[in-house]
Formats: C-alpha cells, sequence, structure tokens
C-alpha cells in the first residue's frame, strides 16, 4: 500500500493509452473497460475515475460512442476509438517502448555506459 | 434479491458524487452521474445474491466521490477552450431534435438525421423509421392509395334480369350490404385505426425525444463529428 501514490503517478500518463489499446479492435462498455483494467493489478485503484477518462476521449474525438441494447438490461453507451484515436495510440507505442528501453537501462546499470 | 439497503447506499453515494461535482455544468454532472449509475446497476447484475456488504464493495472500489470529480474537473481544464465556446443549453443536439422534427414534417430528411445521430439504440431508429413508415408524408400519400384498393367492404346495391323458362323477364334486385351491426362495427374499428395511424408519428417523435433526453449529451456528437483538437 505504501507504494500506491507512486503507481497512482505513473499510471496517470499511460492509462489513457492503456485504454484506447482496450478501444482498438472492437468497442466496449463503461463496465466492461473496468473490469478488464481492475483485472490487471494497479491499473484502476478507483473504478469512477475511469468515467471523467472516457468522457474526456470523446471530447478529444479519440473515441466515440454509440447505444445499443443489451439483453434484458437497459441499453449501454459503448466507445470505439476513431481513427485519431489509433494514430494517437500508435504514436504513444514507439515512445514507450523507448522511453521504457531507457527506464529499464538506467535501472539495470545505473546509467548510460 | 436486493440488498436491504441498497437503494440507501446507492443514493447516498449518488448524492455525495453530485455535490462535488458541482462546480459543473449540469448537464456534464449529469452525465457522470449516469454513468456511474449504470455502472453500479451492472456490477449488482453479476451478482447471484446481493447484500449490503456487496454493495458497499461496489461504492468503495469506486472510490472517492472527490476523486472522480478531482478527474472530472481536470478534463474541464484540459478542453476549457472548446467548452467555452460552446454554450451550455439546448444547442447541443440539435440536430436530433431537427430530426424528430423532420419526421413529423419532412420524414426522408429526418430519417436520414435519425440514422446519422448516435444518440439512439439501433431499435429507437428502426422504430423511429417504420411508426409509421413515412410518417405523415406516408400516412397522406399511401393512406388514400390502400382505403381506395382495400375498399372492398363497401356496399352496393345490384340487380339484374333473367329469362325464366316461360318466357317472362324476372327482374332481382338487392343490397349486399352487411347487417347494420356489423357495418357500425367496421365504422369504428376503422376510425380506431385512422385515428392511431394519425398519432402514431406523435407518439414515435415523443418516444425518440424522451430517449434522447435521457442521455442528451454535449459530447458524443462532437466525438461523431471527429473533430481532432488534441493528439497524443
Amino acid at each position: 500500500m505504501a507504494a500506491e501514490p507512486l503507481v497512482t503517478q505513473m499510471r496517470k500518463g499511460v492509462l489513457d493509452y492503456c485504454v484506447l489499446a482496450l478501444l482498438h479492435d472492437r468497442s466496449r462498455y463503461g463496465f466492461e473497460i473496468v473490469q478488464t483494467l481492475a483485472a490487471i493489478d494497479g491499473m484502476l485503484t478507483s473504478e469512477g475515475t475511469i468515467y471523467p477518462l472516457l468522457g474526456r476521449l470523446r471530447r478529444d474525438g479519440l473515441v466515440q460512442t454509440e447505444w445499443k441494447e443489451s439483453s434484458g438490461g437497459p441499453p449501454r453507451r459503448y466507445y470505439r476509438a476513431t481513427s485519431d484515436g489509433r494514430r494517437a495510440l500508435r504514436a504513444f507505442r514507439e515512445e514507450w517502448s523507448t522511453f521504457r528501453a531507457g527506464v529499464d537501462r538506467i535501472l539495470a546499470s545505473g546509467g548510460p555506459a | 434479491m436486493t440488498a436491504p439497503h441498497a437503494d440507501q447506499i446507492i443514493a447516498g453515494y449518488l448524492a455525495r458524487l453530485e455535490a462535488a461535482l458541482a462546480p459543473l455544468p449540469s448537464s456534464r454532472r449529469q452525465e457522470l452521474i449516469d454513468d456511474v449509475r449504470s455502472h453500479i446497476a451492472e456490477a449488482r447484475g453479476a451478482l447471484a445474491d446481493e447484500t449490503d456488504a456487496d454493495l458497499l464493495t461496489i461504492i468503495e472500489r469506486l472510490g472517492e466521490p472527490s476523486e472522480t470529480a478531482a478527474e472530472e474537473m481536470a478534463g474541464t481544464r484540459a478542453a476549457s477552450s472548446t467548452a467555452t465556446t460552446v454554450p451550455s443549453g439546448g444547442r447541443q443536439n440539435l440536430l436530433e431534435i431537427l430530426a424528430i422534427v423532420l419526421l413529423l414534417v419532412f420524414w426522408p430528411a429526418g430519417v436520414v438525421l435519425l440514422w446519422i445521430s448516435d444518440l439512439w439504440t439501433t431499435r429507437e431508429k428502426l422504430i423511429g423509421t417504420l411508426v409509421p413508415p413515412g410518417g405523415y408524408l406516408g400516412i397522406f400519400f399511401f393512406g388514400p392509395v390502400l382505403l381506395l384498393t382495400g375498399g372492398g367492404f363497401g356496399c352496393g346495391s345490384w340487380s339484374g334480369s333473367t329469362t325464366g323458362p316461360d318466357g317472362q323477364t324476372v327482374t332481382t334486385s338487392g343490397t349486399n350490404c352487411p347487417p347494420g351491426v356489423v357495418m357500425a362495427l367496421f365504422g369504428v374499428l376503422g376510425a380506431i385505426v385512422v385515428v392511431a395511424v394519425l398519432v402514431s408519428p406523435i407518439f414515435t417523435a415523443v418516444y425518440l425525444g424522451r430517449r434522447l433526453k435521457r442521455r442528451s449529451r454535449i459530447d458524443s456528437r462532437r466525438g461523431a463529428e471527429s473533430q481532432p483538437r488534441l493528439v497524443g
């Protein structure tokens, strides 16, 4: 638990892109996104915060929404990445692998050789 | 089975969330509250037999309302440059409102807008399209045609003459009208059908309007029009 603020800080920059990745190939509804993220340790501590995030992605044109009937329950709002969203994700992937490699190198050796 | 204090627990949480979101415009606040409310409904739906403890777990996992509110406000600041150019009010649903009006007065254009919008489900769009097909245009164009071709129920009189075996002409005449009671019944049924058909577009419009009101949102259309403002 002591490490939580650290994880929170690290998550801040990447959660948007994790959500975009989930919505890259198919649409999902809010609760489904929450469940998927919650199953991964440290990705989502306060599930309620995912909804402001989804709203922001939509306002920024990175995801689009669609209402679909659900079996039994009320209609669900489904989210899906737009072409802008997929482009943003692609850019992030490249940055991320460079960044991760850099951090790993520093952590392993104490600095660039 | 519903947990004994389910309603109180949920209402209490949503009230705290609403209070935390007080600085936001009401449409934005309501949207987030709707999202959280359906989240709770989905989470409850996944339980076989809920207890108060289950509900408290759902609430706890959602996190502090202040945390959710802070996340939402952060989004506001980032988007404030565009948020100020769009006044908060009914303007955002112009397309949907126009769709409903056009469904009544000029159905073909109304249907196009109906299907463009992303605020209705496919089922709702089908109802909007097919009840009645063509809207008032359809009723006034095809209604009379149907009445004329389907007018077999009308009654008329007939007369004829045959030549009898003895060479005399026998004239017979009469009407093929059904008995008066049946006619009256047809009349009443016909009137009901006509009224139902005439009123159905209004019902459809009201139905679509109510669904829209429930989920009318500032943002989804802007997202659909894909006006990118932030990438990366």
